[in-house]
């Protein structure tokens, strides 16, 4: 189905269908040109960037290139076709068909779970503002400016949602999402990673490694939702959200790349070493890995949760890949292994796998990640550098959950809170890590060079050349 | 099965390959769906890609990624089941692999061959790989 461009908002919901919604929507337009232009990348309007726009949601039109100024792009409404015959597949309402509009039991549920997930979206944009100031590269600012509109796409399509199903109610939800502020004491996003701010490209690459695999955890899970509108959303937001993991799992490579070649080049071995030379040392990334892998954990929420079974019951929310799970995708009788702490030790329990399915979701998120730090383990192996990453035990530094206020390290052992505080600074990026890598960056312009702190990649995008100018300063 | 690929009059081409075609057939018969489809998208950047004079028989993962929405899991998962099909074979060390398609054992390319054929047929590679449409 192609997407309408001939419309002030381009969409493939034949908005222009239902004048209401589409005077609602035509109404909120401007509002988010306000906050794209406020919070949006800094100083970017006049910059012509080289962005691949989608005109139709199958395989032929979702990836076309060309130079955009951001506040130009077509932010739209794009959802993957309807499927008559879909049922709902999981849960009471198992078998039935699924849901086009919204049950009336349902309604502030789901709206919860729409309002906090749209949340995310404009929160990460707002957190990334300042970085194309300190690209490393054209290519990078390049990818961090199309990760920016989409996830400003990503808001228009839970707005979307907002607008078309939930009235009044939606179209206030609609207005608060740019009310809120990342960061802001007053009037701050809804999840704690979102307030966090991103002071550097290593943070901006481990929160696309880490952060936005959760969102692609949540927006999978949602994708299996009886709420038919939410789930044909969420199957095309994801794929967009996957061209964002790869940016930063590739960012996060091409840094240790760079590293261990000049580990290499000056014969170094220690993971503390190579701040003489301009790079991020090893271990530094590894307090990196430690600090986004911990914090995100928390977005998956309490690990025994009431709420999570609801959803699941009540088909909200499914698990990720619920298809291709080999049980009654009922769960009443199962039971899921969760850790928790008893008596100040580790344990292992078993719960009704019902309402443990925020842990089943975070472990399957970790099992994701794990092949992620296998890759980047690759790097050092391959210069024969004798360092290899890891992901900390599951309780270290965590704020939500059955090891909440606990004071793990990441090895797993259970401390005291003057040790772990004595030793923080090993394991979590301290200012002067954040400092050290802050006088790293410095905005590089020229087509086809690269800060020296990280390696340039094999090829460009859309089989550009590297030295291709994917960002002009007119 | 031979006959899922364009044989005969269709495909003088292959017709004269026939061995490689049978080899290539029960290699692609060996992997999902998914990763059919995903060849034909190899096949089609390989063959097809636009700009900057490219590699001999390879797509760039750069562009896989950016052009068809599977992450970075997903991708590793089906290029790792096409490369044990021996379909493809990914060269350089991560973080810097590109795809490289491989050719029959006796050395003929079917896929450029079916991806020459598709163009100048005006058949999807896709139907012809995935959906076998094209099929005797």
């Amino acid at each position: 189905m192609n997407i309408d461009y001939s419309q002030l908002i381009p969409n493939n919901v034949d908005l222009a269908g239902d004048r209401t919604l589409q005077r609602a929507l035509e109404k909120w337009q401007p509002a988010f040109l306000g906050w794209w232009n406020d919070t949006g990348p800094a100083d970017s309007t006049d910059l012509q960037v080289y962005l691949r726009t989608a005109i139709s949601v199958d395989r032929d039109g979702w990836a076309n290139f060309g130079y955009v100024r951001m506040p130009d792009y077509r932010w739209g409404i794009f959802l993957v076709p309807r499927d008559d015959s879909r049922k709902v597949h999981f849960g009471d309402h198992q078998g039935q068909s699924a849901w086009q509009e919204v049950p009336g039991e349902y309604r502030s549920t789901l709206r919860r779970i729409i309002v906090t997930q749209g949340d995310t979206e404009p929160a990460s944009v707002e957190q990334q503002r300042l970085l194309g100031k300190t690209a490393p590269s054209l290519y990078d600012m390049r990818n961090l400016f199309q990760v920016n509109v989409e996830e400003g796409r990503h808001l228009w399509a839970m707005v979307y949602l907002l607008h078309r199903y939930f009235g009044k109610d939606g179209r206030e939800e609609a207005e608060y999402l740019l009310e809120r502020r990342s960061g802001d004491a007053n009037n701050p996003r809804i999840l704690t990673a979102f307030n966090e701010q991103t002071r550097h490209w290593i943070a901006f690459f481990m929160f696309a490694f880490f952060t936005d695999r959760d969102g692609k955890f949540q927006l999978s899970s949602l994708a299996e939702s009886a709420f038919d509108p939410l789930s044909r959303t969420c199957r095309f937001m994801l794929t967009e959200e996957a061209h964002h993991m790869f940016v930063g799992e590739s960012g996060v490579a091409r840094t240790i790349q760079r590293t261990c070649e000049v580990m290499k080049e000056h014969g170094l071995t220690d993971p503390s070493e190579g701040r003489q030379f301009g790079v991020v040392d090893l271990q530094t990334l590894q307090k990196f890995v430690n600090f986004h892998f911990s914090v995100t954990l928390d977005l998956f929420g309490s690990e025994i949760s009431s709420n999570a079974a609801t959803y699941y019951t009540t088909g909200l929310k499914g698990r990720y890949e619920e298809g291709k799970k080999p049980d009654d995708h009922k769960l009443t009788a199962d039971e899921y292994p969760v850790l928790d702490m008893d008596n100040g030790r580790i344990v292992e329990k078993r719960v009704p796998a019902l309402t443990a399915l925020n842990a089943r979701l975070r472990d399957d998120y970790i099992e994701e990640i794990q092949g992620g730090i296998n890759r980047w383990n690759r790097i050092p192996d391959q210069l024969g550098i004798p360092f290899r990453f890891k992901l900390p035990h599951v309780g270290f530094h965590r704020k939500i959950g059955n090891f909440a206020g606990q004071v793990i390290t990441p090895d797993g052992q259970v401390v005291s809170e003057s040790e772990w505080n004595s030793r923080r600074n090993e394991w979590m990026p301290s200012e002067s890590d954040h400092q050290y890598i802050e006088s790293l960056m410095g905005q590089v312009i020229e087509p086809g060079k690269f800060a020296n702190w990280i390696a340039p990649p094999a090829r460009g995008i859309n089989n550009k050349p590297i030295d291709f100018e994917y960002v002009r300063f007119n | 099965m031979v006959t899922d690929i364009p044989m005969s009059g269709r495909w003088p081409e292959g017709s004269a390959h026939s061995a490689d075609v049978r080899e290539f057939s029960d290699r692609l018969h060996s992997v999902s769906a998914q990763a059919r489809k995903l060849l034909a998208h190899i096949a089609e950047l390989a063959y097809h890609g636009r700009g900057q004079q490219r590699k001999a028989d390879v797509a760039y993962l750069p562009e896989l990624h950016e052009s068809c929405g599977l992450d970075v899991e997903a991708m590793y998962s089906l290029l790792n089941e096409l490369q044990q099909a021996r379909l493809i074979q990914l060269e350089d060390p991560y973080p810097f692999e590109d795809v490289k398609i491989l050719p029959s054992s006796a050395g003929w390319n079917v896929l450029a061959a079916l991806a020459r054929f598709s163009e100048t047929e005006k058949v999807p590679l896709r139907e012809v790989l995935v959906d076998f449409r094209a099929g005797s």
